[in-house]
């Protein structure tokens, strides 16, 4: 078939990387438009590059195509350079399957994977000339849904979305589909169409339900505008992971990608329950895939792709259950094919230390740990079940394994910190370095090498933190400082380094991380000066965002600095991930007292996420297991 | 054992750059399952190597790489399951088994071999009508000095002597040569077969005139459709930008000072 070419060849030749627009991968899925009933083009906001490496995309683009009746194309940011261009020239935004103009689909799906993408959103909508206000389309513009862990708290892009689908993506879209077809054809408009869906659990319209303020700004009063819309939006969870549609065939990019790798999604949720993480929360309840499906997955992708590496990714590998089982099965299969297998969030323990042995190359690969907080105290806080023993028996053993990298993550910031704990972050650090030099000289390869990264805490949605002040861009420059300063002071200084995160961007993070609708025409105002790509420090334009807050009274001190009360209505309070409010605040509570919650697995400690009755909520544990 | 690969690469996927590709023969190798030979070493790679990159946007039916067996496979079965693991844009013309290699000779990759290479090439739309007249002039032209960009601003060099045959192509498709020096096997027409059917991923775009050349290629004299559009503007003026669009037809090595498809060398 011969296809579409949206842009001229003089065009692909002016910018960098033409391979980002023309598409035709491997598993690249071909249809006949005029054939199909539905059009969906499936955007990730951002580059091609860090679009396609995300799994998600790949898993809803194979089950819309399953469906003989639907096209489910892809569309990705043009890059700044392709952006001037196409808006000089008037090219309107096009997917890449059959370079058609987006516009001309009924659906643009876009999933929103952080924050910082907003000005994205906007940018693709413009360029494809779609209204950027829902409130300003037509019937013949696309319907616009989002989907993703930013929609647990839509509020600050509600007026972009026609709807937002909450929740995991492979449950609900086929009945979406049916309803939007049954509508086409009963003649139903665009507005019959999301009243519609409204009635479908995770689905969230925003122009059906209205907002108040008090005057100080807080929420007085979110209502649907009418009776049949549900006040409450609750997420779409898969009950099995077994039985849903996972892709025989990844797209395989021509281009190297940031994942360049086949990836096998173990496990949804995390049964941990550290107190800062959104993704522990609204993943509720932790469910496993099981490893003889895992395997099956794995040798369909790797001989569909001929990927030479492959990922086993999860949010704590260490607590996937068929972990060993897996990894051992796997590590010769892997090796006979060339095949690289890497495992991330993984917790350096003895099993850990051997894979790591049989799979990397001990002298250029680091081993990471992920601490979070410097003392035992701040750990508590945060509920991170991680002690300095766990850390500093793991890189011993790393380190006598013939490692001598390490590196940590922490976030600077955390509820409740004090100086004592910025300074036992440099002390972690020193303690590990100090651990390799126990080793005898001759076990020894030359210096350690422990690298500390620090990042910006910032509350989110759903979290015990959510009522929590943030610390400000003041201060955290100040305890950045602080910090690096100690770690130079430091006995082991030599084999210690200090990177840190940049402090404007997590500002504004925090701003849209727990913002509410009137960030919307903020979004929209300082997109139309010019911001785009703000999660690229080279393209994040900090003055103009300062700017535009300013003139509309948008203030950190009212996002970011206070604490929230319990009466408080948040703008995401529609939302119903399972895990219940009061769940949350008790464990806000017990972050003030330095209680730690046990995880998931050892006891239930009754957070909701059981009213989906799946996964490890319905297993048996602790004591209950341990008498069976 | 040792197999050269011929493959053409064409449509949408002429805006693949050279390490793209390569990745993209590595992931389909692994697809087919060859039993491709890999380097020794903690990150052992695919003993694979490619002929001259092709710039962006030249379609090619003449690209080349060599690689390795660690077992015998007729030809004919590795260019089917090659084959079955291309994409629209990649197409494998041949497989063939080199001999093995004689001992204390130097190594020979289809890299090193590479002498000429022959393009048909299209005038763009906006040099519409203005080429034949620089191309006939090129062809007559004992000289085309072009200017090369150097470390401290550029340099004076004649290619001519890089160029072995220019030709026109009727619409017809027959060929008429303004120049030929007889190093190069040239076709009389882009449809007598000329040994297997060729061009077939040319684009051919009606009221557009289409050129001929034989250059020499590789390491040592590599004159590229940008050298050769350069040549054309030092013997003519003509606009500025992309003035030709290029199908590679062939690469070849040279024995005896004639030049052979890369596919037949020894």
């Amino acid at each position: 078939m011969q296809v579409r070419q949206a842009l001229s060849d003089d065009i692909l030749l002016s910018v960098e990387k033409p391979a980002r627009y023309i598409g035709g991968e491997i598993n690249m899925t071909i249809k006949d438009p005029s054939e199909v009933d539905i059009r969906f083009a499936m955007c990730f906001p951002d580059v091609y590059e860090v679009g396609m490496s995300h799994l998600g995309i790949q898993i809803l683009y194979d089950m819309f195509n399953r469906r003989a009746d639907t096209y489910c194309e892809r569309v990705y940011s043009p890059w700044t350079d392709l952006d001037k261009i196409m808006r000089e020239k008037k090219i309107p935004l096009f997917t890449l399957e059959t370079q058609s103009p987006v516009k001309c689909f009924d659906f643009l799906g876009i999933t929103l994977q952080y924050e910082m993408c907003y000005t994205n959103v906007l940018q693709i909508l413009d360029l494809s000339g779609i209204p950027l206000l829902a409130a300003e389309r037509g019937e013949d513009d696309p319907i616009v849904v989002g989907g993703g862990p930013c929609t647990y708290n839509p509020e600050p892009i509600a007026d972009f979305f026609d709807f937002f689908y909450i929740g995991e993506g492979e449950t609900a879209y086929d009945e979406i589909l049916d309803i939007y077809k049954a509508n086409k054809a009963a003649g139903g408009t665009r507005k019959d169409f999301l009243r519609k869906i409204s009635h479908i659990t995770g689905m969230y319209v925003p122009s059906l339900y209205e907002v108040t303020y008090k005057e100080d700004g807080t929420i007085a009063s979110f209502t649907p505008t009418a009776p049949d819309v549900p006040a409450k939006i609750r997420k779409q969870v898969v009950t099995d992971l077994d039985t849903c549609v996972y892709p025989d065939k990844q797209l395989l990019p021509f281009l190297k990608v940031v994942q360049d790798r086949v990836v096998l999604e173990l496990q949804r949720g995390c049964t941990r329950g550290c107190r800062f993480c959104q993704a522990g929360m609204i993943y509720r309840p932790t469910r496993e895939r099981s490893v003889p499906h895992l395997r099956e997955i794995a040798d369909t992708l790797l001989n569909t792709t001929g990927q030479d590496e492959i990922n086993l990714s999860s949010l704590s590998s260490s607590d996937f259950s068929g972990l060993q089982e897996l990894v051992y099965a796997m590590i010769d299969d892997c090796k006979q094919r060339h095949v690289s297998l890497s495992l991330p969030s993984l917790r350096i323990d003895a099993f850990a230390v051997d894979v790591m042995q049989k799979v990397q190359d001990v002298n250029r690969s680091s081993i990471t740990f992920a601490p979070e907080a410097g003392t035992q105290r701040m750990r508590n806080v945060i509920n991170k079940g991680l002690t300095d023993e766990d850390i500093l028996s793991g890189a011993g053993k790393a380190f006598a394994a013939g490692w001598n990298k390490v590196k940590l993550y922490f976030m600077l910031g955390l509820p409740t910190e004090t100086d004592d704990d910025v300074k036992g972050i440099a002390n972690l650090g020193d303690a590990i370095a100090r651990e390799y030099y126990l080793l005898p000289k001759e076990s020894r390869h030359g210096k350690a090498a422990v690298t500390i990264s620090t990042s910006y805490f910032i509350a989110k949605p759903f979290t015990p933190f959510q009522w929590m002040p943030m610390i400000s861009k003041e201060t955290f420059l100040e305890r950045q400082r602080l910090l690096k300063a100690t770690v130079g002071e430091m006995r082991n200084a030599k084999s210690l380094s200090y990177h840190w995160h940049d402090a404007e961007t997590s500002e504004l993070e925090g701003i849209f991380a727990r913002g509410d609708r009137k960030l919307s025409a903020v979004i929209l105002e300082a997109y139309r000066r010019g911001c785009i790509f703000d999660a690229w420090t080279e393209h994040f334009k900090y003055e103009i965002w300062k700017e535009v807050c300013d003139e509309f009274g948008v203030s950190v001190d009212f996002y970011n600095l206070r604490e929230r009360p319990y009466d408080e209505i948040l703008p995401w309070d529609h939302i119903d991930i399972g895990v219940t409010r009061q769940f949350l605040y008790r464990e806000y509570e017990k972050a003030k007292q330095e209680i730690v919650t046990p995880n998931c697995m050892k006891k239930c400690s009754g957070c909701g996420a059981a009213v989906f009755g799946c996964g490890i909520c319905t297993k048996k544990r602790g004591k209950e297991a341990a008498e069976q | 054992m040792k197999i050269r690969v011929c493959f053409s690469k064409f449509g949408m996927l002429r805006f693949l750059g050279h390490l793209d590709v390569m990745r993209y023969f590595q992931h389909a190798i692994a697809r087919a399952s060859l039993p491709i030979a890999y380097s020794a070493g903690f990150h052992p790679h695919m003993i694979l190597s490619f002929a001259q990159p092709l710039a962006l946007s030249v379609t090619s039916d003449g690209e080349y790489f060599d690689c390795e067996l660690t077992e015998n496979v007729p030809a004919e079965e590795l260019k089917t399951r090659l084959q079955n693991a291309m994409c629209d844009g990649f197409e494998i013309r041949t497989v063939t088994v080199l001999p093995p290699q004689e001992p204390n000779t130097k190594k020979q990759t289809g890299m090193s071999q590479i002498a000429g290479a022959m393009y048909l090439c299209e005038e763009t739309l906006s040099v519409r009508g203005l080429l034949t007249e620089a191309v006939e002039k090129l062809g007559v032209s004992g000289k085309a000095v072009i200017q090369k960009p150097t470390k401290n601003g550029t340099k004076d060099m004649d290619v001519r002597a890089g160029i072995h045959a220019v030709g026109i192509v009727s619409e017809n498709g027959t060929v008429e040569y303004v120049f030929r020096d007889g190093v190069f096997d040239v076709p009389e027409s882009l449809n007598d077969g000329f040994g297997r059917e060729r061009s077939a991923h040319a684009a051919h775009t009606a009221g557009l005139s289409r050129f001929l050349f034989a250059v020499d290629a590789g390491s040592g004299n590599n004159i590229s459709v940008e050298l050769i559009s350069d040549a054309l503007r030092s013997v003519c003026e003509l606009p500025e930008g992309r003035i030709l669009s290029a199908h590679r037809m062939e690469l070849y090595g040279c024995t005896d000072n004639r030049m052979v498809s890369l596919a037949k060398m020894k």
